[in-house]
C-alpha cells in the first residue's frame, strides 16, 4: 500500500502539496485528478523517488521510497515528457529497461510489440508524440514492476491507440497484479479505466475514492417546484449538499451531492412536482468538485 | 554507495556505453597526442642520429646536413606542438564530460529517467564521476604509458649533441624535443595529465551545483580565475610587490597550489612558456612542481567530495535552473566582487590608472549576472546592497592587510642570531643547482641577510629565481623567493652577492661534491681571447683552480679582468655557475691561458672535425645598445685573434667592463649567448661606438670582413 502522509512540496515559495495525504491500495487503477498545476505530476515524482518532500512522509509497505533503490525496483515512472528517449531506438529503449529492471520480461514485450507494431530500429525523435508514448508505455508494461506510474499517459494517443494501452493496463492488472497510478486529464479515460480516484487541487486532496462512490453521491436532478427555490432553501436539509441550482422556466436543475434516497426525500419535502435523478459523468463531477473548491468557471 | 547497490556496476557500463562517442574521441585524441608523438619524434632522433653516425665529412657542417637535422627537428617540434593541441582538446573533453554524463542535472527530461532508476544518490554520482574520468581522464594515463614505449628509443641519444643543436639556429624548443625527448614527453604528459584531471574535476564541482549546462561549463572556466585573481591580490598586497602574476613559494604558493582552481590557466602557461622562451629553457618549465601535483590531488578530491555533497543536497526541480545550490552562486558573486576590489586596492596603490573602468567593469559584470541569474528587475535594490556591503568589508579587508603588509610577513626577515642555516637556491646569479647553496657560517648567513633586505628594500618582485630558506635554531623554517635577484646582486656588486658567490663556502659546495662531467663552458680574458671547449684534463685543471683561488679569497680581489660561464653535469643535474676572474686569479688564469687544455668535441658548434686541437682564436660579440628598444641597431662584431694586435680593438677592450652578470649598460656584449657580459658603461659608450665604427671601416677599407666562419664562437 502507498501511504503519502502530510506531505509538503514546495517549490520556491509556492507549495506545489500542502500537507496532503492520501492512501492507495495495492493492485488498483488509481486516477488523479487535478487541474493544471493541481500537483499531479509532482506527486507521481515524489512517488517515484524522484523529488524528496519538504516534510511528511510517502512509503510504500512502510517503507520510504525517497533514495531506496530496492524499491525503486518496483516502480515505474512514465514521464508526461518522453524527450530523454527521442535519441534512443525502441530497442535501445527495451535494453535500458532491462538493465535496471531485474524485473523485465521480454515474453510481455515481444507480446505488447506484437499488438502495437512500432519500428524497433527507429530512433524515437522520428516517432509521432502518440507513438513515444506507445512505446515508453510498452517499456514500461514490460518492467513488470509492482508499481506503474503513468503521467499523462493517454495523451497524444489516437482511439484506436487509447483503447490498446487502456487494454494493456488492464491485462496487466488482472494478470500481474499491478497497481496503476495515471494522472489524466481525459477524465472520460479515467473513468472507463480506474477503479479508484483522487482529486488534487492546490496541493490539496480533494476526495480519494473508488469510482462508483464518487459517482453514487453525486447526481444530477432535474425537478419542478411550485414556487421558485434557491440554493438556501437547501440550507436545513441533512445529507444533502447542492452544488449547482440552475432554473429555466419551470424546470428545475440541480446538481446534488447525498445518495438517490436523501435526494428524493428532500424533493419531496419541497412538494416537487416530479424528480429525474440521473448519474454523473466524471467530468461532471470533476467540475462540480473543482468549482466547490473554488476553481473560478461557470458550466451550464 | 552499499555494496549490495545491484545496478552499479549496470549503471556504470551502460553510462560508458551510451556515451561511446565521447570515450571513442577521447581515445582517438589521446592516441595522437601521446604515442603518435612519441613515434614520430622517436623517428626523427633515429634519423638525426643516424646522420651524425655517418658523417664523414670535415669542416663545417654542409648546408645539405644542416639542412637534414633541423628538418628532422622540426618534425620533433611539430609533434610536441600538435600533443599540446591534442592536450587544448582533451581539457575541452574533460571540462564537457561531467556535464555530458550528468545530463540529468541539467535536463529536465533526463532527471526523471535517471533519477527514478533503482540506485542510490551516491551509487549514481559515483558510476557518473568514474564513467566522466574513464572517458575525460583515464586515455590519457593508458596512452602515457604508451607512449612511453616509443619514446624510449629516443631517451638519451642525442643529449651529448645539445651544443650541436643549439648552433644550428633551432629554437630552444626544437633543441630540447629532440636532445632531450624524454623528459620533454614526461613533463608535457604530466601536466597534462595533471590539467585534464583538474578540469575535469572542476567541471564535475559545477555540474553538480548548477542546473544548466552553459552555467556549469562557464563557472567552472570563470571562477577559478576570479579566485586566482582575488588570492593573488591578497598575496600582492601582503608582499608588497608592484608586478607580477605567477606563483609564489610559502604564502606565495598558495595560488601555485590551488591547481584546480588554476591549473588550466597554470597549464596553458607552461605551454605557452614552451613555445615562446628562447633561452635557457629546461624541459622543466613544462612541469608542475611535485608539491603542485600533490596539492593537484587533493584538491581534486576535495572538490569530488564538494560534488557529492552538492549532489546530495541538490533537489531534482532545480534542474534546468542557473545553480541547483544557491550558495555556491552567491559564493561566486561574493567572491567575483572582492576580486575586484582587490585589484582596485592595488591598482590604487600602484598609482595605475583605470580605477574608474574597474569599478565600471565590476558593477557591469556584477549587475549583468545578477540579471541574467534572477531574471528579474525586482531585486536590484538588494544586489546594489550586497555589492556595496561586500565592496565596503574587502575594501577595508585588503586596505588593512595591504597597509600592514600581511601582519609583516611579507617583510619580515629573520634576526640573524636566531638563524642555524641559510639555503641559497635555485638559479642564484647564474648557478643553477636544485639543493641550493647553505650556508652556516654568521658571515655567509649576514650576507644573505643583507641580499634580503635589499630585495625587501627594494621592493622585488617575489617569485622563483631566486630563494632564500632560513632554517631556524627553534626548527622553524622561512622562506621568500624574489625573480630580480640578479639585479640586486648587481646593485650590491662585490660587496655582497659576488663576495658571498666566491666564497670558500660556496666554492666548495658547487665544484666540492660528486663526478663532474660534460663541462661546457665560455670564458674570456680581457688580456687573451679565450673559448670554450675545454679537454678533460683541463676541466679538472680549471675546477681545482677554481677551488684554490676561491680559498685564497683570488676571486673577491683585485681588478676583474674576465668572466667565466661554466655548464656542467654531476650524478643527477645539470648545472650552470658564473664567476668573475679577477687580476689575482692566477691558477685560474693560467689553465685559461694554457692552449693544451682546450679541444672541441667532434659535434661542436658548426664543426664536424673530429679531435680538432682547439685555438681559440676568435669571437663574435653581439652589440646591443641597451639605451633604447631599437634592436635594428644590434649586431654581431667578430674580433679574431689577429685583431688583439690592433691599437683600437686593444682600446675598445680597456673600455670594456667585465661580469658574469646582466648589467644595464648601454652597451652589452654578450658572448657566446651566454651571459658572459662585457659593458661599456655610459661615459665611456660613445667612445666605444667610435671604435667600433673606426674599426668596421678599417676592416671594409681593407677588404677584411669576418664572419662566423672565422670564429669558433658564435654568439
Amino acid at each position: 500500500m502507498i501511504k503519502i502522509q502530510n506531505v509538503t512540496k514546495k517549490f520556491g515559495a509556492q507549495n506545489a502539496l500542502d500537507n496532503l495525504t492520501l492512501e492507495i491500495e495495492k493492485g488498483c487503477a488509481y486516477g488523479l485528478l487535478g487541474s493544471n498545476g493541481a500537483g499531479k505530476s509532482t506527486l507521481l515524482r515524489l512517488l517515484s523517488g524522484i523529488y524528496i518532500q519538504d516534510s511528511g512522509s510517502i512509503t510504500i509497505d512502510d517503507i520510504p521510497v525517497y533514495d531506496n533503490p530496492a524499491l525503486k525496483e518496483k516502480i515505474f515512472f512514465v514521464s508526461d515528457d518522453t524527450a530523454q528517449f527521442t535519441g534512443m531506438t525502441l530497442l535501445q529503449m527495451k535494453d535500458f529497461v532491462k538493465t535496471f529492471y531485474k524485473t523485465y520480461n521480454e515474453e510481455v514485450f515481444n507480446s505488447l510489440w506484437e499488438i502495437l507494431k512500432l519500428p524497433l530500429d527507429k530512433k524515437l525523435s522520428d516517432f509521432s508524440k502518440g507513438m513515444r508514448r506507445q512505446a515508453v508505455v510498452i517499456c514500461g508494461l514490460s518492467a513488470c514492476t509492482e508499481y506503474l506510474l503513468l503521467d499523462e499517459a493517454f495523451d497524444g494517443l489516437d482511439p484506436a491507440m487509447r483503447y490498446a494501452v487502456k487494454q494493456m493496463l488492464v491485462d496487466a492488472i488482472i494478470d500481474r497484479g499491478v497497481t496503476v497510478i495515471i494522472s489524466s486529464h481525459n477524465l472520460k479515460e479515467i473513468e472507463e479505466f480506474c477503479d479508484t480516484v483522487g482529486l488534487i487541487h492546490e496541493g490539496k486532496v480533494i476526495f480519494s475514492r473508488e469510482l462508483d462512490s464518487v459517482k453514487g453521491n453525486i447526481h444530477k436532478v432535474q425537478t419542478s417546484f411550485p414556487e421558485e427555490v434557491s440554493k438556501e432553501d437547501f440550507a436545513d436539509i441533512d445529507n444533502i449538499e447542492i452544488l449547482s441550482l440552475k432554473s429555466s422556466g419551470s424546470v428545475t436543475a440541480l446538481v446534488i451531492k447525498g445518495s438517490t434516497e436523501d435526494i428524493e426525500k428532500a424533493m419531496e419535502g419541497k412538494n416537487a412536482r416530479f424528480c429525474d435523478i440521473i448519474p454523473l459523468s466524471l467530468e461532471e463531477i470533476f467540475i462540480y468538485e473543482m468549482k466547490g473548491a473554488g476553481y473560478n468557471y461557470e458550466i451550464d | 554507495m552499499k555494496l549490495t547497490d545491484r545496478y552499479f556496476s549496470r549503471y556504470f557500463f551502460y553510462k560508458l556505453a551510451k556515451h561511446k562517442v565521447l570515450l571513442i574521441v577521447s581515445l582517438v585524441a589521446n592516441i595522437l597526442a601521446l604515442p603518435l608523438m612519441a613515434i614520430i619524434t622517436s623517428s626523427s632522433v633515429e634519423g638525426i642520429y643516424n646522420i651524425l653516425a655517418n658523417l664523414t665529412e670535415e669542416g663545417p657542417l654542409s648546408f645539405e646536413t644542416r639542412t637534414a637535422l633541423k628538418n628532422l627537428a622540426g618534425s620533433a617540434e611539430n609533434a610536441f606542438v600538435i600533443c599540446i593541441f591534442v592536450f587544448a582538446a582533451l581539457t575541452i573533453i574533460s571540462l564537457a564530460a561531467p556535464t555530458v554524463i550528468m545530463s540529468y542535472n541539467s535536463k529536465r527530461s533526463d532527471s526523471d529517467m535517471y533519477l527514478s532508476l533503482p540506485i542510490s544518490t551516491k551509487g549514481r554520482f559515483l558510476a557518473d564521476s568514474l564513467a566522466g574520468f574513464v572517458i575525460a581522464v583515464l586515455p590519457l594515463a593508458i596512452n602515457f604509458l604508451g607512449g612511453f614505449i616509443f619514446i624510449q628509443k629516443a631517451a638519451g641519444v642525442l643529449s651529448e649533441h645539445f651544443e650541436l643543436f643549439n648552433s644550428l639556429s633551432v629554437t630552444d624548443l626544437t633543441r630540447l624535443c629532440v636532445c632531450n625527448a624524454y623528459d620533454m614527453f614526461f613533463f608535457a604528459a604530466t601536466t597534462g595529465i595533471i590539467t585534464v584531471t583538474a578540469v575535469y574535476f572542476t567541471s564535475l564541482f559545477f555540474t553538480c551545483c548548477t542546473g544548466r549546462r552553459a552555467e556549469g561549463i562557464i563557472y567552472s572556466l570563470a571562477t577559478p580565475l576570479v579566485a586566482l585573481l582575488t588570492i593573488n591580490n591578497l598575496v600582492t598586497l601582503i608582499l608588497n610587490t608592484t608586478r607580477g602574476i605567477t606563483s609564489w613559494p610559502e604564502l606565495e604558493n598558495i595560488p601555485a597550489h590551488m591547481p584546480v582552481f588554476g591549473t588550466l590557466f597554470a597549464g596553458m602557461g607552461r605551454f605557452t612558456k614552451a613555445r615562446t622562451v628562447t633561452s635557457e629553457m629546461v624541459p622543466e618549465v613544462l612541469a608542475f612542481p611535485v608539491s603542485v601535483i600533490i596539492s593537484a590531488i587533493i584538491i581534486c578530491l576535495l572538490l569530488l567530495f564538494a560534488a557529492y555533497i552538492c549532489t546530495k543536497k541538490r533537489k531534482a526541480e532545480n534542474t534546468g535552473k542557473p545553480f541547483a545550490i544557491e550558495l555556491i552562486y552567491k559564493v561566486i558573486m561574493t567572491l567575483l566582487v572582492v576580486c575586484f576590489v582587490g585589484l582596485l586596492v592595488v591598482s590604487f596603490r600602484n598609482n595605475q590608472s583605470g580605477l574608474a573602468v574597474t569599478i565600471l567593469i565590476l558593477f557591469a559584470i556584477y549587475m549583468t549576472l545578477q540579471l541574467f541569474h534572477y531574471k528579474s528587475i525586482k531585486k536590484i535594490p538588494m544586489h546594489l546592497l550586497h555589492l556595496v556591503l561586500t565592496s565596503a568589508i574587502a575594501f577595508g579587508g585588503f586596505t588593512l592587510i595591504g597597509l600592514s603588509e600581511g601582519f609583516g610577513y611579507g617583510k619580515y626577515i629573520p634576526n640573524i642570531d636566531a638563524v642555524q642555516s641559510v639555503t641559497v637556491g635555485e638559479s642564484y646569479t647564474g648557478f643553477i643547482n636544485r639543493d641550493g647553496l647553505i650556508y652556516t657560517d654568521k658571515e655567509n648567513i649576514e650576507m644573505v641577510s643583507q641580499l634580503h633586505k635589499k630585495c625587501v628594500a627594494d621592493n622585488i618582485e617575489t617569485g622563483h629565481q631566486f630563494r632564500i630558506t632560513y632554517k631556524l635554531k627553534n626548527g622553524t623554517v622561512v622562506s621568500r623567493s624574489y625573480i630580480d635577484a640578479i639585479n640586486v646582486h648587481v646593485d650590491l656588486g662585490k660587496e655582497i652577492g659576488n663576495t658571498l658567490l666566491s666564497s670558500p663556502a660556496t666554492i666548495d659546495q658547487v665544484f666540492g661534491g660528486g663526478e663532474i662531467s660534460n663541462v661546457e663552458g665560455n670564458f674570456i680574458l680581457k688580456e687573451g681571447l679565450t673559448a670554450s671547449g675545454l679537454s678533460e684534463e683541463g676541466t679538472k685543471e680549471l675546477m681545482e683552480a677554481i677551488k684554490l683561488d676561491g680559498n685564497a679569497k683570488n676571486l673577491t680581489s683585485g681588478k676583474v679582468i674576465g668572466a667565466a660561464e661554466l655548464f656542467w653535469s654531476d650524478k643527477d643535474s645539470y648545472n650552470n655557475f658564473s664567476l668573475d676572474i679577477t687580476e689575482n686569479c692566477e691558477n685560474i688564469i693560467s689553465v685559461l691561458n694554457n692552449k693544451e687544455n682546450y679541444v672541441y668535441s667532434r659535434f661542436n658548434h658548426f664543426y664536424a672535425s673530429s679531435e680538432k686541437a682547439a685555438e681559440p682564436d676568435s669571437i663574435c660579440m653581439f652589440i646591443e645598445n641597451l639605451t633604447d628598444d631599437d634592436f635594428s641597431t644590434d649586431k654581431n662584431f667578430y674580433i679574431r685573434n689577429k685583431d688583439k694586435e690592433n691599437d683600437k680593438v686593444k682600446a675598445l677592450f680597456e673600455l670594456m667592463e667585465f661580469s658574469s652578470y646582466m648589467i644595464t649598460q648601454p652597451y652589452h656584449v654578450a658572448v657566446n649567448a651566454s651571459t658572459i657580459s662585457m659593458c661599456v658603461s655610459e661615459e665611456n659608450a660613445d667612445e666605444a661606438e667610435r671604435l667600433i665604427k673606426e674599426i668596421e671601416a678599417e676592416r671594409e677599407k681593407n677588404g677584411d670582413k669576418p664572419d662566423f666562419t672565422d670564429c669558433l664562437l658564435f654568439g
